[in-house]
């Protein structure tokens, strides 16, 4: 017989007791675990976004918001890029260490999840979570060749019911803000399978369609206005008269048709700017704000960031491309270069890595109240335990071993809390996972588990012994000869 | 095997008065011997068994068991020896009430020697007659049943002492002689010295040796 059984019986002899007390140690310890699990998923649903690729290049600015912008989706642009700086990356014009790049054009939405121009590429060359393919559930991937194609994410998909085929208009602008829809429909062509990334939670459009449609649309614009000027007030009512089906078609057949010419054009126009347009002022028109009327879309085509894969060589290679970007001028154009893993890194630590440490410390704090709770519980009953602890101690047990004895219960009340907390903190947990997962895109499972909760285990034991010392001196204190003699 | 010399014990009462409950200059037990001590309440029968028992020290005297004085033993050495050596059967039993039948012979044992061999354990249960009882927990047996509990456990260790205060005290009348005769006998068996402490002259008058403690605690005799 151990005296961890021994140790048992005792806690069994005030079942009622010790159920209470490990009860509350188990609530503080569910609590802990619910926070640690839930940042967990957090700092991986962060982190996972942020893989597959080496560096975002993007324009000159926040660090921080150009990440949060091209990988979370969050946010507005930095600013834009010319079309050309993405065609002399790609290229090696720039930099020779350059393997793949992918541009994004951020700035619309359909029914509040955002509709990103990109290229095919983004599904073709980029992995997610350890080098991971993106797979489709149904579907396939967009075509270069079609500008009006795109792929949903497996939330965004779910969400709005678009399927292989479905057409939507993308809204110009983001969230709430997100107003005016565009004219031209995109048809999707493929849904995503789950990524666990901000990848499910958005729409991916072939960035073509989008000059496309802005150029139309300023076409369309600069027309209006001649005609406006022209006193031509018949035409304008006559193309507005035209049925809306027939418009989007007519649209769309003309953008397809420009789609070509536009693809066998330079990238960049030769044609003189207007008098007074500089391209700062362009910064906010490219594929996202339409607002300025002066602008020729089509000679000054814009991404937001370029996605940019460095090729597995020597170490220190995408840093060496990162600094030789971020301190070179590219045909008048700066740029900065950031390693997205760094960034989310920094940006877990200063704002989410603060909030779990201050929960955590609250969750473990309510932890030690719950040793607290055991240690009165204990020591209230150490009075009407004197006897047993002096029966012990005539059978033989020295001093040593009854205070053992109630350390170990303490220990083990603790650790049974511990526990049951453990299965309750992933029980939660799982039960939020319908929520999370909507959330964060990352499906967790009741074995959610984290390495630092192992913590728990030896801070378990600290916590009891610490508590249970006090119970156990006065075990170790007790009269023996007059704890026998008394009344039982 | 049982000597004391000298042995004596006084305890500070309350307002500070010194109260002398043992003084005895001499007492001695044979290896196997039998012997009852009888006295009325108060005159020291329980602080001389736990003298005895190494519980409490001594003011002053020698107490020499197979011997070994155990007044020059320190505290944990008194306990090893206690376990080892002595067993104790209590007025009111003493069996912790969270533990089996068998548990409560077993954590005896634990105690001794650190180990526990339960085939003795089972054996002793048997002896006492509570073959069907030993997973049944001490508020699930009878007073009776409980005080066999207690022999067994006494005797757990094999011991060459056995002590027992008043056994019979809190037992009824039909159970009285049972639990005698089965102390009694099972001391034959293991050869175990046993003193017994009764204020009942029906369990003193079965005895051969019978000893009166205020004849030879000479700090009753004061009083």
């Amino acid at each position: 017989m151990s005296l961890w059984k021994i140790a048992w019986r005792s806690i069994q002899q005030r079942a009622v007791a010790s159920a209470l007390t490990s009860l509350s140690m188990a609530l503080g310890v569910a609590l802990v675990v619910t926070v640690l699990v839930f940042f967990g998923v957090l700092h991986q649903s962060l982190h996972r976004g942020a893989e597959g690729y080496d560096l975002i290049v993007g324009p000159r600015g926040g660090q921080e918001q150009l990440v949060l912008n091209t990988i979370f989706y969050i946010g507005d642009p930095v600013g834009k890029l010319p079309y050309q700086f993405y065609k002399d990356l790609e290229e090696g014009r720039i930099n020779k260490n350059v393997e793949a790049v992918i541009p994004v054009c951020m700035g619309h939405s359909y029914q509040g999840f955002r509709v990103i121009g990109t290229t095919p590429e983004i599904f073709d060359r980029l992995t997610y979570f350890g080098g991971q393919s993106y797979q489709f559930a149904d579907g396939e991937n967009f075509s270069a060749d079609d500008p009006f194609a795109a792929v949903a994410g497996a939330v965004a998909a779910k969400e709005t019911g678009l399927r292989p085929g479905a057409k939507f208009k993308a809204a110009h602008g983001t969230g709430q803000a997100a107003a005016r829809q565009h004219d031209e429909e995109f048809t999707v062509t493929g849904v995503l399978k789950p990524t666990g990334t901000p990848v499910d939670r958005a729409i991916f459009v072939n960035m073509e369609g989008f000059y496309l449609i802005h150029a139309k649309e300023d076409r369309s614009a600069d027309s209006t206005e001649s005609r406006g000027k022209a006193g031509d007030g018949a035409k304008a009512a006559e193309t507005t008269s035209v049925p809306p089906a027939q418009h989007n078609s007519s649209l769309h057949d003309e953008n397809r048709a420009q789609h070509t010419a536009v693809s066998a054009a330079p990238a960049r126009s030769e044609s003189p700017r207007p008098a007074g347009t500089h391209p700062a002022e362009r910064q906010s028109e490219a594929c996202d704000h339409h607002d300025t009327q002066n602008h020729d879309h089509d000679d000054h085509r814009e991404v937001s960031a370029l996605l940019v894969i460095v090729p597995d060589r020597p170490p220190g290679l995408v840093e060496k491309v990162a600094f030789e970007l971020n301190n070179g001028t590219f045909d008048g154009v700066q740029v900065q270069a950031v390693v997205p893993g760094r960034v989310v890194a920094s940006l877990f630590e200063r704002f989410v890595g603060k909030l779990e440490a201050v929960l955590l410390v609250m969750a473990v704090l309510i932890v030690v109240v719950a040793g607290v709770g055991i240690m009165v519980s204990m020591y209230n009953s150490m009075s009407e335990r004197r006897r047993e602890i002096a029966i012990m101690r005539a059978l033989g047990a020295n001093r040593v071993t009854v205070m053992l004895v109630v350390l170990l219960e303490s220990i083990l009340l603790s650790l049974g809390g511990g526990a049951l907390g453990m299965l309750l903190g992933h029980g939660l947990v799982t039960a939020l996972a319908p929520w999370i997962a909507q959330w964060t895109g990352i499906s967790v499972g009741l074995f959610q588990f984290r390495l630092v909760e192992l913590l728990l285990i030896p801070g378990l034991v600290v916590l009891a012994s610490a508590v249970g010392y006090l119970p156990a001196v006065i075990a170790y204190r007790t009269d023996v000869a007059e704890a026998l003699t008394a009344n039982p | 095997m049982l000597e004391l010399i000298d042995v004596r014990k006084s305890f500070q009462q309350p307002n500070g008065n010194q109260v002398h409950v043992l003084d005895i200059p001499e007492f001695r037990a044979a290896a196997g011997e039998q012997v009852v001590l009888v006295g009325r309440s108060g005159c020291g029968k329980t602080t001389l068994l736990h003298v005895i028992a190494g519980i409490s020290r001594p003011d002053s005297g020698r107490v020499k068991i197979d011997g070994w004085d155990i007044t020059l033993l320190s505290e944990a050495e008194r306990d090893r020896f206690r376990a080892e050596h002595i067993g104790y059967v209590f007025q009111t039993f003493n069996l912790l009430p969270g533990f089996s039948a068998l548990e409560n012979v077993l954590v005896a044992m634990r105690f001794a020697r650190g180990h526990v061999d339960k085939a003795r354990a089972r054996q002793l249960l048997k002896r006492v007659g509570l073959e069907q009882r030993m997973s049944h927990k001490p508020p699930m047996l009878s007073v009776g049943e409980q005080q066999r509990v207690a022999v067994a456990r006494a005797l757990a260790n094999r011991p060459r002492l056995l002590l027992a205060d008043e056994p019979t005290a809190s037992v009824d009348a039909a159970n009285q002689q049972a639990i005698l005769d089965l102390i009694r006998e099972t001391c034959q068996e293991e050869n175990v010295t046993l003193l017994l402490v009764t204020h009942a002259p029906e369990v003193a008058q079965q005895f051969q040796r019978v000893e009166h403690l205020e004849k030879f605690n000479r700090a009753v005799m004061k009083l």
